[in-house]
């Protein structure tokens, strides 16, 4: 749902570089030179953040729209 | 033994050990995966947690996230005296969280935590642990202590831990070879009276070129079957030539303990105070609230009152 902190398989810490790394991949720059200028060297690591999606915005919609007046009949 | 650093950063160090074998290079490196500790949160009280990251997994990704330690003014909670469940202020240190989200969406990061001592705090303050909609709270006390990674993976100081044999091979173009490495860089491979010494396998034959010059098969029959290069990468908890030298003491202090033990013939003792555990009418475990019974073969009927 939310990014690892750690790489499964050697245990670097990659949570930090996620956000980062979206950011200028959705901005249109070459995933894999993102992650050579973050450092994340090994594909352990790599495919951490080249694999990952990020489900918690889409859950937090429930509840950041949990008073509107839209979905509070549904709610009820 | 010799050692050589070839590089250093603030989070890895490469270096080269030589007249030491296989089986002491290995030790010493398991030393640095499971035994030297590091600063970890291994305890928390949640007051409040409202937000949509169970209890539970937070505490997981809490635990994950380094912490810069320091190994002289703390102990490991077994070799402190307190002997408190929770530790003292020897042996464990105090992180709290207290965030709220207000009007908007809030992203908690690791940089949150706020340390009771602001020598444990996390190396890194941008590792996401949560996010909270807007109503949505987390407020919890932390402990951190120190441990070792033989107990649990997020005590290991390394990310990465790892020894490989240096080659040496002769060349027939000395000069092409020499031309080749002042481009390739010292820490890859280097020219001793006329043999080429390949320090780094990988980043050797990274280059076209140096691979032309030197055929792999050439670099694998020359490989020194007693000297290493090491490649330590810290997750950041201590310095990476910091655990290099914390394991050379753990290593020599255990071995001294064995020397001890085999001059004083203190052997014999521990391996007969050494009990097996009790094993249940030839069970090795039992489940649950009852045991099954095995005899009916896949009909597994709980040995109640009822089942004389
Ligand atoms: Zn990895
Ligand atoms: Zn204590």
């Amino acid at each position: 749902m939310i990014v690892p902190v750690r790489c499964f398989s050697c245990g670097k810490v990659i949570g930090d570089k996620w956000e980062d790394f979206n950011k200028r991949v959705e901005a249109g720059e070459n995933p894999g030179e993102v992650l050579d200028s973050l450092g994340v060297t090994r594909y352990c690591c790599r495919r951490m953040l080249l694999g990952h999606v990020e489900i918690i915005d889409e859950v937090l919609k429930f509840h950041e729209q949990r008073e509107s007046p839209d979905l509070r009949g549904g709610i009820r | 033994m010799n050692t050589k650093i070839v590089s250093l950063n603030e989070d890895t160090i490469r270096f080269l050990v030589d007249g030491v074998n296989a089986a002491f290079a290995n030790s010493l490196r398991r030393t640095m995966v499971a035994e030297v500790p590091i600063m970890t949160v291994e305890d928390i009280f949640y007051f409040d947690n409202s937000s949509i990251v169970p209890d539970e997994v937070l505490a997981h990704r809490i635990g994950f996230v380094p912490l810069t330690t320091d190994l002289d003014n703390y102990v490991l909670p077994e070799e402190c005296d307190c002997e408190a469940e929770l530790g003292c202020p020897k042996c464990r240190a105090g992180l709290t969280m207290d965030i709220e989200a207000k009007d908007d969406t809030v992203t908690v990061y690791s940089g949150d935590l706020v340390p009771e001592d602001p020598s444990i705090a996390p190396v890194s303050k941008r590792i996401p642990l949560a996010k909270l909609a807007p109503g949505q709270a987390i407020k919890f006390e932390a402990y951190a202590q120190l441990g070792q990674g033989k107990v649990h993976a997020k005590w290991s100081p390394v990310s990465m831990c790892v020894y490989q044999n240096v080659a040496f091979v002769d060349v027939e173009d000395e000069a092409a070879t020499k031309e080749c490495l002042d481009a390739c860089g010292d820490d890859v491979a280097v020219i001793e009276g006329g043999v080429l010494k390949v320090i780094d396998i990988q980043g050797f034959e990274r280059c076209r070129r140096c691979r032309e010059l030197v055929r792999h098969e050439e670099i694998i029959g020359g490989l020194k079957k007693d000297e290493f290069l090491f490649t330590v990468e810290s997750t950041g908890g201590l310095p990476p030539e910091r655990i290099v030298k914390e394991a050379v003491k753990m290593l020599k202090q255990k071995l001294s303990t064995l020397k001890g033990k085999i001059e004083a013939d203190d052997l014999h003792d521990e391996i007969r105070d050494f009990d097996l555990p009790e094993i249940n009418e030839g069970k090795l475990y039992s489940v649950g609230s009852g045991d099954f019974d095995e005899d009916e073969g896949g009909n597994e009927e709980p040995q109640g009152d009822d089942v004389a």
